[in-house]
């Protein structure tokens, strides 16, 4: 069902390793997040965590479910189906798909101090992959136009890593949109996405020593 | 002189369990829509740092911003939750800052710095 999608042989499994690390990357986040909520307890504060939380499951359970496909390939040479009717690595695909479009419209939420919405509807179609991907990219190109104008505002190294981080998780959304043209494009898209969360983890980083310069 | 009594300050590890905003008593909650209580908490810790991390309530009281009643109010509950400890000095009341309160200021300024990048107020 995810037929559209043109991945090059050579880059199998590598993409399940990207997800793996960018969750990783994730749920950092989160416990810095989940900080923040705990000092202030503020809602909004509630919301951002949870939206990277949930980014973060979603991301996990694609790099297992590609991971898994990926070595199931290897081994039997085939693409193994989950029920007959979807195979493994779409299901792990609907799993992020719900969760980063939840994390988003929370992530946007956010910014925008708005409460969180979520999705009504779903256009259930068998070629979902595209129409996700759509509503995604134009999700997270919100809270990376947000966040370019906070960095715009404030003129900080950090504000500017979460915004290139935030422009290059949009980049790699917008790409997805064009795996069918070309087997790099996949590649790329993969590339972009893990510049994004690096971008965040060295954000983070920056962010953790702030706290080892407040001495007696 | 200040700065070799705060010097003598006794070392300590990291102390976990630090108070959040919602464990501000509601008491010390005032009209100022620019500062939140724990901003409020931060400042006061700062200006005692600033001080060489020993300083006297009159000059708090000047650079906090506060009434003398909410001042009371803000250091007490400092004093409660060991983050602050008070010595007598010179015939004067001197506050410093404990290991738990540079932890609270350390704490306060990571999530700051990370709710800043992120462009999201505290």
């Amino acid at each position: 069902m995810v037929s559209e999608v043109l991945i090059p042989v050579r880059f199998y499994g590598y993409d399940s390793i990207i997800y793996f690390i960018s969750a990783l990357i994730g749920f950092l986040i989160t416990y810095r997040a989940l900080k923040l909520h705990q000092f202030t307890g503020a809602p909004a504060h509630r919301n951002f965590y949870l939206s990277f939380l949930l980014l973060s499951a979603g991301m996990l359970t694609l790099s297992l479910s590609t991971g898994y496909t990926y070595a199931k390939y290897f081994e039997d040479h085939e693409f193994i189906a989950f029920n007959g009717l979807f195979d493994v690595a779409d299901l792990g695909y609907w799993v992020y798909f719900l969760s980063s479009l939840a994390a988003y419209v929370m992530l946007l939420g956010t910014y925008t101090g708005a409460k969180e919405k979520f999705a009504i509807g779903f256009l259930i179609t068998f070629n979902y992959y595209t129409y996700f991907n759509v509503i995604l990219f134009f999700l997270i190109s919100l809270v990376a136009f947000r966040a370019a104008a906070n960095w715009l505002s404030k003129r900080s190294t950090d504000s500017m890593l979460v915004a290139l981080g935030f422009v290059l998780i949009a980049a790699y959304h917008g790409l997805q949109l064009f795996t069918f043209a070309s087997k790099i494009v996949y590649v790329l898209s993969n590339l972009a996405l893990i510049l994004g969360f690096l971008s965040l983890l060295v954000m983070l980083i920056r962010v953790e020593k702030y706290g080892t310069k407040i001495s007696k | 002189m200040v700065r070799r009594l705060a010097n003598r300050l006794p070392e300590g590890f990291p102390v976990k369990n630090l108070p959040t905003e919602k464990d501000i008593p509601s008491e010390l909650e005032f009209d100022d829509s620019r500062r939140s209580k724990l901003q409020i908490l931060i400042d006061i810790l700062r200006l005692i740092q600033r001080k060489g991390g020993l300083a006297k309530s009159t000059h708090i009281l000047y650079g906090a911003n506060l009434s003398h009643v909410r001042l009371t109010k803000y250091l007490n509950w400092l004093l409660t939750q060991k983050m602050i400890e008070s010595a007598d000095y010179g015939g004067h009341t001197v506050y410093r800052i404990t290991p738990k309160g540079y932890e609270f200021m350390r704490e306060f300024r990571k999530i700051s710095e990370f709710s800043e990048a992120f462009g999201i107020p505290i």
